[in-house]
């Protein structure tokens, strides 16, 4: 069975989603809008849902739903957003930020061995080809690590980037959630991991073990 | 983007300067610092629509389970849900009164 993770892609008939809160219906612009739902890091009680989340026109239209397995037409993972370059076509990869980002910050992350993603704004607009990023976008990449990455790896990682025109937020995919890349080169005891159950302080995001 | 600030009863115990949290959607910076005042001074910008009302809740949850100590605290706030600001603010705490906590 097709299992789906935190980011992914889903596109399926928006009519079906069913809202967070029972008690309200899905609002004029989930269901009047079309492009795929993303896949939110909720721990589900039964296999046959998913939790996602909507993306609407402006960053107030966020919408928390839960789609059913069997409604899910296609999908894509940020890595195949990663692999598919789509980025160096980009009519505008030579004056936004966010895209002169990527083309700095891609060749150092193929130079690791870790599978590398683009998710946000930038991931949804190169899946969809509808126009997402402006001026002021972060790019928002996630890494899979299902093996511990260490601290100065890390740290080696980050360095690498140099100076970037814009933002940038990469996400460590553990196997038990995903923290901050930056976060964890840091000097701090405990991390933020955000785990399908909630957010947590953990010394090693590497194992279920909650600190506190 | 929203400012707020609150001043707190605190408590007169030294401190070390700390910094958590992450510069990010959905998550916080917190920043504590050595203040000459017998009071916390508490600084909140936030990108979140929530206002005034919401951060003195939060605040006043956090002193029952923490006194503040005398400090300026500083809080960058990128739409964190209450789960992550809170474990932030303790994160932070715990960081400024490392000396204090292992005394005990």
């Amino acid at each position: 069975m097709m299992t789906w993770q935190a980011h992914d892609l889903l596109w399926l008939d928006r009519s079906s989603l069913i809202a967070k809160d029972e008690t309200q219906g899905l609002p004029y612009w989930v269901t009047e809008g079309n492009g795929p739902v993303v896949v939110r890091r909720e721990k589900m009680a039964t296999t046959t849902l998913i939790a996602v989340g909507v993306r609407g026109a402006n960053k107030r239209q966020r919408y928390a739903a839960y789609a059913s397995v069997g409604a899910v037409q296609s999908s894509i993972t940020p890595y195949d957003i990663a692999k598919g370059q789509a980025w160096m076509e980009h009519p505008d990869r030579f004056t936004m930020p966010v895209l002169q980002a990527l083309a700095s910050v891609a060749p150092v992350l193929d130079g690791y061995d870790l599978p590398w993603g683009i998710t946000g704004s930038l991931g949804y607009e190169l899946a969809t080809g509808e126009q997402q990023i402006h001026a002021d976008s972060d790019l928002d990449l996630v890494i899979q690590s299902p093996e511990p990455l260490t601290k100065s790896c890390a740290r080696d990682i980050w360095q690498n980037f140099g100076e970037l025109p814009c933002r940038l937020d990469i996400q460590i995919e553990t196997p038990t959630g995903a923290i901050a890349l930056l976060e964890w080169a840091g000097q701090s005891q405990t991390v933020l991991l955000k785990s399908e159950t909630g957010p947590f302080l953990v010394r090693d995001p590497w194992r279920e073990e909650v600190s506190l | 983007m929203n400012t707020f600030h609150f001043t707190r009863p605190a408590r007169n115990v030294p401190i070390d300067r700390a910094l958590v949290g992450y510069v990010g959607s959905g998550d916080l910076e917190v920043m504590i610092d050595n203040s000459d005042q017998p009071q916390a001074d508490i600084y909140i910008h936030s990108s979140a629509e929530q206002g005034e009302q919401r951060w003195l809740s939060i605040i006043e949850r956090l002193e029952v389970a923490h006194p503040l100590p005398a400090m300026r605290m500083d809080i960058h706030d990128f739409s964190a849900t209450p789960g992550v600001i809170r474990l932030r603010l303790e994160q932070a705490l715990e960081q400024a009164l490392a000396k204090e906590l292992s005394y005990e």
